[in-house]
Parts: C-alpha cells; sequence; structure tokens
C-alpha cells in the first residue's frame, strides 16, 4: 500500500479518539482512506430517531473516500441509508458546497461530517439536488417533514 | 480575452449600474462566478504578494501549524506568509495555488492569471460592501428626497 499522508493518520487518530457528538467515523482495515461513517439525526430534526424507543431510527450510514490528491480535493462522501432531504438525492450524493467548489484544505473529515450533520437540521429546498423533495417541501413542508421522518423511521433504523 | 474588453465590460457594467438594472447584472454575476473554478494565481503574483519568513522561537507559537499539511513549521525553516496573514509551507501552498488562487483559511481572493475574472471578483465584492453599507446610505437618500419635497429651500 502507498504510505499514508501524516494528516491522514492525525485526522483518523483524532477522529477515533475525540469523536465529535453523534458523528463517528471508522477506517477500513484494508484501506485507510475509506471510512464508515455514521451520522446520529439530529435532536429537533426530522432524522431524528424515536427519542422513547430505545434504538429505533435515526441512524445514518456514508461511505467517506480520501482521493489521492486530498486535501488538495474535497473527501468523496455518499449516503449509504436511503434518507428523503431535498440536498441528498436517491443515490446518496451531497449538494453541499464545500465538498464541491467551496472545498478548501484547511477543512478536515471532521468539519465535513460536521457540516453535512447542519444539513440535516437545516434542509435548503432553495438549492436542491433532489428536484421532486424540494418542490414537496416548498409546497407543503409539513407533509414533506411527516415523509422524512417516515423514512427515518423506515430505513434510518 | 484582452484586458481592453475587460475594461469595457467593467465600465459597461459600472454604467449600467447607475440605473435600475444594476441587480440584474450582478446576479448574472454572481452566477457566472458560482459556476467558474477559481483560476491558478500568476507566478508573478505569488512572488509579489507572498512573503518568506523565518521560523524562530519567538514567532513559531503565534504562527502555529500548518493548516494544509497539519504539520509544524520547523525552527529556522521558511513559511509563505499570504497577504491576509496566514502561513504555509510552501510546497502545500503553492499546490494549492496551481489550481486556486484563495487563502485556504479565510478564502480571501488573490489577483489570479485570469483579468476577467478579477474584475467580476473586484465588482462582486464592492457591491457586498455597498449592501452591508446599503442601509445607511438609503437612509440618507430618503432624507434627502424628504428635503427636496419639503421644499424647504424654494
Amino acid at each position: 500500500m502507498n504510505s499514508l499522508p501524516k494528516r491522514i493518520i492525525k485526522e483518523t487518530e483524532r477522529l477515533v479518539k475525540e469523536p465529535a457528538p453523534g458523528i463517528s467515523a471508522t477506517p477500513n482495515e484494508e484501506n485507510l482512506r475509506y471510512f464508515n461513517v455514521v451520522i446520529t439525526g439530529p435532536v429537533d430534526s426530522p432524522f431524528q430517531g424515536n427519542v422513547s424507543h430505545h434504538k429505533s431510527g435515526g441512524v445514518f450510514n456514508l461511505e467517506l473516500f480520501l482521493t489521492d490528491d486530498y486535501p488538495m480535493s474535497a473527501p468523496k462522501v455518499r449516503f449509504l441509508t436511503k434518507i428523503y432531504h431535498p440536498n441528498i438525492d436517491k443515490l446518496g450524493r451531497i449538494c453541499l458546497d464545500i465538498l464541491k467548489d467551496k472545498w478548501s484544505p484547511a477543512l478536515q473529515i471532521r468539519t465535513v461530517l460536521l457540516s453535512i450533520q447542519a444539513l440535516l437540521s437545516a434542509p435548503n429546498p432553495d438549492d436542491p439536488l433532489a428536484n421532486d423533495v424540494a418542490e414537496h417541501w416548498k409546497s407543503n413542508e409539513k407533509d414533506a417533514i411527516q415523509t422524512a421522518k417516515e423514512w427515518t423511521r423506515l430505513y434510518a433504523a | 480575452m484582452s484586458d481592453q474588453n475587460v475594461h469595457n465590460i467593467v465600465n459597461g457594467i459600472r454604467f449600467i449600474g447607475e440605473d435600475d438594472h444594476e441587480e440584474l447584472d450582478i446576479e448574472r454575476i454572481k452566477f457566472i462566478m458560482k459556476h467558474t473554478p477559481t483560476p491558478p494565481i500568476s507566478e508573478y503574483q505569488f512572488q509579489e504578494l507572498t512573503e518568506e519568513v523565518i521560523i524562530t522561537k519567538r514567532n513559531k507559537e503565534r504562527i502555529g501549524d500548518c493548516t494544509i499539511c497539519v504539520n509544524e513549521f520547523p525552527l529556522d525553516t521558511e513559511a509563505i506568509k499570504l497577504p491576509c496573514k496566514h502561513y504555509y509551507h510552501f510546497d502545500c501552498i503553492t499546490q494549492w495555488l496551481k489550481m486556486h488562487s484563495n487563502c485556504p483559511n479565510c478564502r480571501t481572493q488573490l489577483p489570479t492569471n485570469n483579468s476577467e475574472y478579477d474584475a467580476y471578483s473586484r465588482i462582486l465584492a464592492e457591491h457586498e460592501k455597498k449592501e452591508r453599507e446599503g442601509i445607511n446610505e438609503d437612509e440618507d437618500r430618503s432624507m434627502r428626497r424628504q428635503t427636496k419635497n419639503s421644499g424647504m429651500f424654494s
């Protein structure tokens, strides 16, 4: 295997030792550039788990990959768990500026995952990736949130 | 595109900006800029704008680590200081500025090798500055209008 840049080793150590609340990132044993990520749906969002029922809902699996040119280019991140969100499409791709043109090498895996967690709390239907979901969000927000909760219960258990 | 053309475009926009079309043109520039990757900084500009700073016991703590590679700056080596006062290893920052033209830490835009891009950046920056100061300006204007309409001086 190619030697891993010191930056990736440092970031990984810190992610494992001092995980951010509601976020875990575990490197794959065979490929230390590939991470299994778990984000817990933020409280007071339609993606939060059912508080009264222990272990039900609100746990989202993602994959994160650091390409050879990381940190000059953003990590590749995708939701593996189905989610009803205007900025996340059917394939789990995420519409977030810092993953695209607003990437900066001063950002890290941790800051990226915190931004994704924040996106769950603040969906932005005006800059959509999943158009049908965004339309639903804009025309009937209450109903869209209900669907998002339903999907959380069904798929994010 | 030649510098003269860019100059004309910029002046044209400023001219149009005097009337009600201003918002439309700003929206167009915002849209174009949103979809244009930042061009690299020119080598000449890099030399002109950056400063080499020797790391000493006195400045080491204040300067901190390089946020690109997250490694420290060893004593007696050189760090590159951008105009916004952020420091990087030479190899780290030149690799970033080959494809981009902003500071990784604060996103301050540096001049690029593309004068059209720079002209648009300047217009947007000016517009944002105006927007921030906008409230005061509007108050000024309405004050003036009131004075005019009240016929105080007629």
